[in-house]
């Protein structure tokens, strides 16, 4: 844009194109010599007498000195130098000459025109500055030292802009290192530094005076955001959150934290940690067989990882070693990972050592300990009761005595022991009655909380080391940690090391980055504990004590009754005795993994505004189970004693050799990845502003599994034997089996997946952004062609921050306001099924030896991708300085074509195969809202409420099903019109004469079915979503001075569950406490709701049904709405003056309880929702109060 | 500076551009498509689906059994499909429950089929090996639909097979087609076909119970001529089958089971193509009549039968025992099947003492040398008798016996009205009575209507 100064004469803007058309093309044609022009060819004399004036001033009195004109480029006169000039009748050729003198300005005369333009230094100016000019290398961090990508730096005087890389650096080139440059960054403190000579600097940006530090930078894993201008959704949990939690389990630390991300801690009694997480909400449903993935995919420093976040892979990660995790939750910030992504993706990033800082070791250790265990789940019978219990159901003929069948049955109860013993007529009445009331006496609650159950103890350690010189930079850390269970002989413990570094070449254009973690778990468990309070074998009833009253072990016949056993061990057998303390030594199954991750990263400057990076990355995680049984424990003498029998001549033939079992199971899990991307970061006019990548990317990970089995085992002097697997041998039933196969099949699975992507984001002058993402991913897919097994996944989004906008630049109150919307869709390809006949290897069929494989699938044709479309709305704001700030977000998920396994008439040689049966329809709110009450200088107290919505329902007509006895262990049902988490019960309508529970229809009111009736159909009553739709947490911090308490509540609203009541009685008799209140006698019906046991034997099928009416009736379904005081925190960190006299950096100590329980529920009960107790091995303790101490020192 | 760009500009394009053959040509391991003649064999060798033959309905509603112990009845009763199975009641599977003997069977037809139509065009291998492999697969589905029709439909009886509704014969591994019910002679002459293509090209030495042979092809060929009363033409492959492959097991050999047991399927020479019942019931108590024809010198009462607190439910009497405690039962092909077949033929053709030589050759090998005693004839009729007392006593416990009283009743000589009285209610069978046809599943039948049901 060129501005004629002198306007009165006037020449055409047209004019002056041309001639400065024809300058350059002169210039540049006689670029060596010609650069310093003479004037020549006037005349005039001019008079001046000029102080600090301004050149263009200068410019007008010369024009009515001479007539001449002047014309340059807007721009460049803005960098001219005010004028001191004194000259008298001079000619103009030299008052240009003196004009000129100390401007960055060139001049020409062309006739009466004088054309003033940006002053190219001459070659030999060139040369000498190679020697004197400098190349500067920044870096800008934020108050916090984090980089901070997208940041302006401007030079001085000079109208170039430079924008932050997504490390946060920028780089200068042939500068004379005079300059002072200018750092901005929205909703920080302009920076201005003068160079003096550096070739590095670090310019540490302020945030706005009492504005909240909030965090700005978001990394989907392929680059780094800023926050303010992206468009979709993001969480973000930073170092410091994860930290004032002391728990092992990185879940549990996220727990709560963001909005619309939910985390269940929960596990099975036999692992040690993990739990499920998902992000708002599902967005698939898992039948039948169809293998598409509910959980959001895992990124590490920029690459997946290769195990899923079920099989443990967080627990390879040292939590201290973590810099931030990003959640991306809507299709705009996801869709870049692709398929991969149709769950959400977590991207964890590790700490990483900063440039031109001298070493900083950080030590940190946390102790936690635990209340005592309890055992009181729920309401139970007292042990008389429970005896009453037993004797009602063999009166009631419901079991039969053990004894005499000669089919060597289970049945170790005590109680049921001496009540045959009385019917046999082996003891009186008044015998049993005594023994009965002996063994009344007997509650074993006390002493499996004393054997069986011990307080879980933490211990962690966490080491680092960090630093950096000009150029480069590392960080190594170290961490350990035990875990001991609530179960005995349950524990679990790890290492870790972690090495990053990252080095600049070539004046930092090429940056190489490269980190090597390795990490060990291992876990040990064992089933005991949990066995010994279920049902099932070792299970014990409530008179069973472990412990004699003179302190010996109380042992038990659970594999026959003890008549029997006697006589088989009279025989040679080995003991078939059995005590859970004994076995706490024995029979454990030890887990050790091993991962080993290495990334290699090299990212060269192609342009200040463009880069190139290559990265790869290598993972392997090799894993190890081996179950030892020794050859004490019961399960290798039941082994035995099972495979051997009495041959004619009265010995004993063993069919398993003598010893223990060694169970032993490998897997083995690599991968790799290769990715080049090309980035951008162009910045023009501070106007407009690009930032891009483009990039493809190639992916293999490959999977082994094997597994073998040895016999007579025996570890302390490392022997086994060698078995024939095929041989037949006699088992104490007198059955012939053999021994089977005593090495698993070897699994082997590739999959490669090649991919393309690009993500843009626009933004114009600060206010408006658009965006938009691709991916193209293609998987190894076998028999699939490739239009099907590929199609694109999009998304694109806009947002607009309103603030920047004149019509609230200047409302004082509010300090940002953005609102925002996306649009994109994710999807699955139909894996595992495939239009032609796919067959699956299974190696060599055990029975005939001969190579087999088998059709597990129809080939199946037309089938779709599934298809999830997302929308989102968010608005972002902050009021006060940032005393209040907060993101309101409102999302719609509506997934098409899910894949459902749907029966087919089973003739066709399968009975059900893969549709693209139903559409889901999901959406939810997330609110984060955080305010300071106080904010001053010795006080402060900061509180954030989360707070997410979700829901969805399911809509198709080959679901409008009737609603029938849903077994859910045949994989997710769903109905039309429902969510996908229903709860359906019977509406109980009391019990009749018989003490059998009545249920009434669920669409006719009145008409009452008995136990005889039996409708299959559309007998049950929608109860409500077993998932409570709104949940979140609030957290509230009160800082005074160097101490900080922090709170954490967690809550659920909404939801049912069911509360565990009555289990089908087999011998082993549920002690539910409902039973306490069961029908006796006719008349009873009037007082109580609980069934009776008190049926002809005949009818026994008449009285499942009754007592499973019952526990599945809408009477027993409660609210899950309740909230928990999950976590206290007091922290106290030594003032720096007292540590630096030590040379301590920094000193925190801090004590945490955590798990202190409901402070408020809905239901009655004050059951908590989340461990119900079932009478089942599976069911897990509600997690007991935690007691930590955390000491964090810096040097 | 421009020249690095290039290059680096240059790279990215070539790697954009080139890749994509690196998802194309992964080797899944544990997966294929079927492309190679070893794909076909591998699938032909599978054992899972393909080794089932009849199951329970035929093994308890046949007259070897008789539940008279009140602990069984008890114990029957709380299963809704034993128990209409053993009463001959109907329908065998309450709304929603599948008939999983009628699934598996068809599970290996869908096996079958996919290697019948894709074996003769694959790569790799020698048009021999070809042949054999769909030989097979033919022979496979022959017997499975030769089981199918003699389970779901009527007898087949030359004067009425036209127009009887036999099963869905379908020929092609096909989702969706309609699956209206072939007439059973339509069903009887595609196992005819099968056969009679799959006999030149099958391999002709037994290498595997499991692996169909000429001796087993023709084996089959005897049993379906003996059900479509051919029985020159039942005796005459019955002789190929025994020519080939006619060596049958000394029991005497087993006699103690202890140091000796008796041979698994896989082991026993007698054993064409290897068929086990899908399931059995666990305590199979014997009726007396069986009994009493069995005596308690036979080996195979020895072997067979123990008494009822070897069971669960336990019981007073004698049980079935499957296998002398190695295998199941066979229900599949077997050389003394092959064998008494020729001996039925020979009878009814009035060749009254080969017929008898050859039970008595039989019956050389199922007692002691001290027990044995051999068999004399003296009228044809009697012959016949003691051939289908023969098979009464090799077969018991297989469910063979539903099928011989199936196919006997249409003689009214030697049909048989059957009765058993269960928790005092008398139940009766009568020849040739609906209770011979077994009903369909009502899932399969409310899928596809045209499948229409077995009257009741």
């Amino acid at each position: 844009m060129y501005t004629k100064y002198t306007t009165q004469l006037g020449i055409r803007n047209s004019v002056c194109r041309k001639i400065f058309l024809i300058m350059r093309l002169t210039c540049f044609i006689l670029f060596a010599s010609l650069m310093q022009v003479a004037a020549a060819g006037f005349a005039q004399k001019i008079s001046l007498s000029e102080k600090n004036t301004p050149l263009v001033k200068l410019f007008a009195n010369i024009k009515v000195q001479t007539g001449v004109d002047f014309v340059a480029d807007g721009d460049i006169l803005k960098a001219a130098r005010p004028v001191n000039i004194r000259v008298v009748n001079m000619e103009l050729k030299d008052v240009l000459e003196i004009l000129f003198k100390d401007q960055p300005l060139a001049y020409e005369i062309q006739d009466k025109i004088v054309v003033v333009s940006r002053k190219e230094p001459s070659l030999l100016d060139r040369i000498s500055a190679v020697f004197t000019n400098i190349d500067v290398n920044g870096l800008v961090v934020n108050e916090t030292g984090e980089p901070m990508p997208g940041a302006s730096v401007s030079v001085q005087g000079e109208g170039k802009l430079y924008i932050t890389d997504a490390k946060g650096t920028f780089q200068l080139l042939d500068v004379s290192g005079k300059e002072t440059i200018i750092t901005r960054f929205i909703g920080y403190k302009p920076d201005t530094t003068v160079l003096k000579s550096k070739t590095s600097v670090v310019i540490a940006l302020k945030p706005l005076a009492a504005q909240l530090s909030t965090v700005t930078v978001v990394n989907t894993g392929y680059q780094n955001l800023n926050k303010e201008r992206a468009t979709g959704s993001f969480g973000v949990i930073t170092a410091k959150e994860l930290a004032q939690f002391p728990t092992i389990s990185v879940l549990e630390r996220i727990q709560g934290m963001v909005p619309g991300v939910n985390v269940s801690t929960k596990t099975t009694a036999g692992q040690s940690r993990n739990g499920t997480i998902n992000i708002r909400g599902i967005s698939t449903i898992v039948g039948q067989y169809t293998q598409v993935s509910v959980e959001p995919l895992l990124v590490i420093d920029g690459f997946p990882s290769q195990i899923s976040i079920a099989r443990g892979a967080l627990d390879f990660l040292n939590p201290d070693d973590i810099q931030q995790i990003t959640f991306l939750k809507d299709a705009a910030a996801a869709s870049i990972w692709g398929i991969q992504a149709a769950n959400g993706v977590i991207v964890v990033t590790t700490k990483k050592g900063k440039q031109n800082a001298a070493p900083t070791f950080n030590f940190s250790t946390t102790y936690s300990t635990s209340a005592k265990p309890g055992t009181k789940y729920g309401p139970r019978l007292s042990v008389p009761e429970y005896i009453d219990l037993e004797k009602d159901m063999i009166n009631a003929n419901l079991l039969t005595d053990p004894v005499p069948s000669s089919y060597l049955p289970a049945n170790n109860s005590q109680a049921q022991a001496i009540i045959f013993r009385n019917k046999r007529g082996e003891i009186s009445e008044a015998q049993m009655n005594a023994d009965l009331a002996a063994l009344g006496q007997n509650d074993n609650r006390g002493q499996i909380s004393k054997y069986l159950l011990q307080r879980p103890v933490t211990k962690q350690y966490n080491l680092s080391v960090s630093g950096g010189g000009v150029n480069s930079s590392y960080y190594m850390s170290g961490y350990y940690y035990t875990d001991d269970r609530v179960y005995k002989s349950n524990r679990n413990k790890g290492y870790s090391f972690n090495l990053g570094t990252s080095s600049g070449l070539f004046k930092n254009r090429i940056t190489i980055n490269t980190s090597l973690n390795y990490a060990n778990t291992t876990d040990k468990t064992n089933p005991t504990s949990a066995q010994a309070m279920s049902m099932s074998t070792g299970g014990l009833r409530p008179y069973d004590i472990l412990k004699n009253p003179d302190g010996s072990t109380k042992y038990y016949d659970v594999f026959m009754v003890p008549e029997r056993a006697r006589a088989f061990e009279a025989q040679g057998y080995l003991p078939f005795r059995y005590s859970p303390i004994d076995e706490l030594n024995y029979n454990n199954t030890v887990n050790t993994g091993n991962n080993l991750g290495l990334i290699l990263d090299v990212n060269g400057k192609i342009t200040p505004w463009l880069s190139l990076s290559v990265s790869g990355n290598l993972a392997r995680n090799f894993n190890e189970r081996e179950n030892y049984q020794e050859p004490d424990s019961y399960a290798s003498r039941i082994m035995i004693n099972r495979a051997t029998s009495v041959n004619t001549a009265g010995k004993l033939v063993y069919g398993i050799p003598m010893g223990g079992k060694l169970a032993l199971n490998n897997s083995l899990a690599r991968s790799y990845n290769i990715r080049g991307q090309l980035n951008v970061n162009k910045n023009w006019n501070d106007k407009h502003e690009l930032n891009a990548v483009l990039g493809n990317e190639i992916r293999e990970v490959f999977n082994k599994t094997s597994g073998e089995n040895r016999y007579g085992y025996n570890k302390e002097i490392n022997s086994f034997s060698t078995v024939n697997p095929t041989v037949r041998y006699t088992d104490i039933y007198g059955q012939r089996p053999n021994i089977g196969s005593t090495t698993g099949a070897v699994v082997e699975k590739t999959t490669r997946a090649l991919s393309y992507y690009a993500n843009a984001a626009y933004t114009y002058d600060k206010k408006y952004t658009i965006s938009g993402s691709a991916r193209f991913d293609d998987f190894n897919l076998l028999g699939v062609e490739r239009r099907k097994r590929a199609i694109p996944l999009w998304s694109g989004g806009v947002s607009w921050n309103l603030k920047q906008e004149s019509f609230l630049k200047d409302v004082e109150w509010l300090s940002t306001l953005s609102g925002r919307f996306t649009y994109g869709f994710t999807g699955n390809a139909p894996q595992g099924y495939a239009p032609v006949t796919v067959i699956d290897l299974l190696g060599t069929d055990f029975y005939s030896g001969l190579p087999y494989a088998n059709i597990n699938r129809p080939a199946r044709e037309n089938l779709a991708w599934e298809k999830t479309r997302m929308l989102n709305y968010g608005l972002e704001f902050s009021l006060f300085n940032g005393r209040i700030s907060g993101t309101l977000e409102y999302y719609k998920k509506h997934t098409t074509d899910i894949f459902y396994t749907l029966p087919i008439n089973a003739t066709y040689g399968f009975s059900e195969t893969l549709f693209n049966a139903a559409r889901l329809d999901g959406q939810g709110v997330d609110l984060g809202l955080s305010f300071a009450l106080v904010r001053s200088n010795a006080v402060t107290w900061n509180n954030t409420i989360n707070l997410s919505y979700n829901t969805n329902i399911i809509h198709d007509e080959r679901f409008k099903l009737p609603i029938g006895n849903e077994d859910v262990t045949q994989g997710q049902i769903i109905h039309d019109g429902y969510p996908t988490d229903f709860l359906f019960s019977y509406k109980f309508k009391g019990l009749d004469a018989k003490g059998e529970t009545l249920i009434e229809d669920a669409k006719e009111p009145g008409k009452i079915y008995t136990t005889a009736d039996y409708p299959y159909y559309d007998i049950k009553a929608y109860s409500g979503r077993t998932a409570s739709p709104w949940f979140g947490a609030y957290f509230t911090n009160v800082t005074y001075k160097h101490f900080d308490l922090g709170l954490q509540f967690q809550y659920q609203l909404g939801g049912v569950f069911r509360k565990p009541s009555i289990n089908m009685l087999t011998d082993f008799v549920s002690s539910a406490g409902d039973l306490a209140k069961r029908w006796k006698n006719p008349g009873d019906e009037l007082t109580t709701t609980v069934p009776g046991i008190n049926t002809d034997y005949n009818l026994g099928y008449y009285y499942g049904t009754s007592v499973e009416r019952y526990s599945n009736s809408d009477l027993l379904v409660r609210s899950r709405s309740n909230v928990k005081l999950q976590q206290v925190r007091l922290a106290y960190s030594v003032p720096q003056q007292v540590v630096a006299k030590f040379g301590i950096k920094a000193l925190s100590l801090s004590a945490v309880c955590r798990n202190l329980g409901m402070i408020w529920a809905a239901n009655k009960e004050k059951i908590d929702p989340d461990y119900l107790y079932s009478e089942s091995s599976t069911y897990q303790l509600a997690p007991v109060r935690t007691y930590s101490f955390q000491i964090n020192l810096s040097l | 500076m421009n020249i690095v760009k290039i290059f680096l500009i240059a790279i990215l394009t070539f790697a954009l551009a080139s890749c994509r053959k690196y998802v194309e040509n992964v080797p899944v391991q544990g997966q294929r498509v079927l492309v190679y003649t070893q794909d076909y064999r591998l699938l032909i060798n599978s054992q899972t689906s393909a080794e089932f033959g009849s199951g329970n309905p035929a093994i308890l509603g046949c007259d070897d059994i008789d539940l008279q112990d009140p602990n069984i009845q008890d114990q029957i009763s709380t299963d809704n499909s034993n128990l209409a199975m053993y009463t001959w009641d109907k329908p065998f599977y309450l709304e929603k429950v599948d008939d999983f003997d009628w699934n598996a069977m068809y599970k290996a037809m869908y096996t079958y089929n996919t290697v019948i139509t894709g074996v003769p065009d694959s790569k790799g291998g020698s048009p021999a090996e070809r042949n054999e492999i769909y030989a097979e697969a033919l022979v496979q589905r022959a017997f499975t639909y030769f089981t199918l029709v003699n389970s779901y439909a009527k007898q087949y009886d030359a004067g009425t097979a036209n127009t009887d509704l036999g099963v869905p014969l379908l020929l092609e591994a096909k989702l969706f087609v309609p699956l209206p019910r072939a007439t059973v002679a339509k069903v009887y002459a595609q196992v005819l076909k099968d056969l009679e293509i799959a006999i030149p090209l099958i391999s002709v030495t037994r290498e595997n119970a499991v692996r169909p042979s000429r001796a087993a092809a023709y084996a089959l060929l005897a049993k379906v001529h003996l059900n479509m009363r051919n029985f020159e033409a039942a005796r005459q492959a019955a002789e190929q089958s025994l020519a080939l492959s006619g060596q049958l097991y000394d029991y005497n050999q087993s006699a103690d089971p202890l140091n000796a047991p008796f041979p698994t399927l896989l082991e026993n020479k007698q054993i064409l193509l290897r068929k086990i019942p899908r399931t059995t019931y666990s305590a199979l108590q014997l009726s007396d009549d069986l009994l009493n024809l069995l005596g308690t010198k036979d080996l195979r009462y020895v072997l067979f039968t123990r008494f009822g607190d070897q069971f669960y439910p336990s019981f007073n009497g004698r049980g079935f025992w499957a296998g002398g405690g190695s295998d199941p039962a066979c229900v599949g092909l077997t050389v003394n099947e092959t064998w008494l077949i020729r001996a039925e033929c020979l009878a009814r053709a009035g060749q009254r003492n080969e017929a008898v030589q050859m039970l008595n050759d039989l019956r050389k090998f199922r007692f002691t040398p001290g027990d044995y005693v051999a068999l004399t004839a003296t009228s044809d009729q009697q012959a016949l008798q003691m051939v289908i007392d023969e098979r009464r006593r090799e077969f018991f416990g297989t469910g063979l016996r539903w099928f011989d009283q199936k196919r006997l009743n249409k003689e009214p000589s030697l049909a048989k009205t059957v009765t058993r009285t269960f928790k005092n209610v008398t139940y009766t069978l009568a020849p040739n009575s609906n209770g011979y046809v077994f009903p369909f599943s009502s899932i399969i039948v409310n899928q596809n209507p045209e499948l229409i049901q077995n009257p009741k």
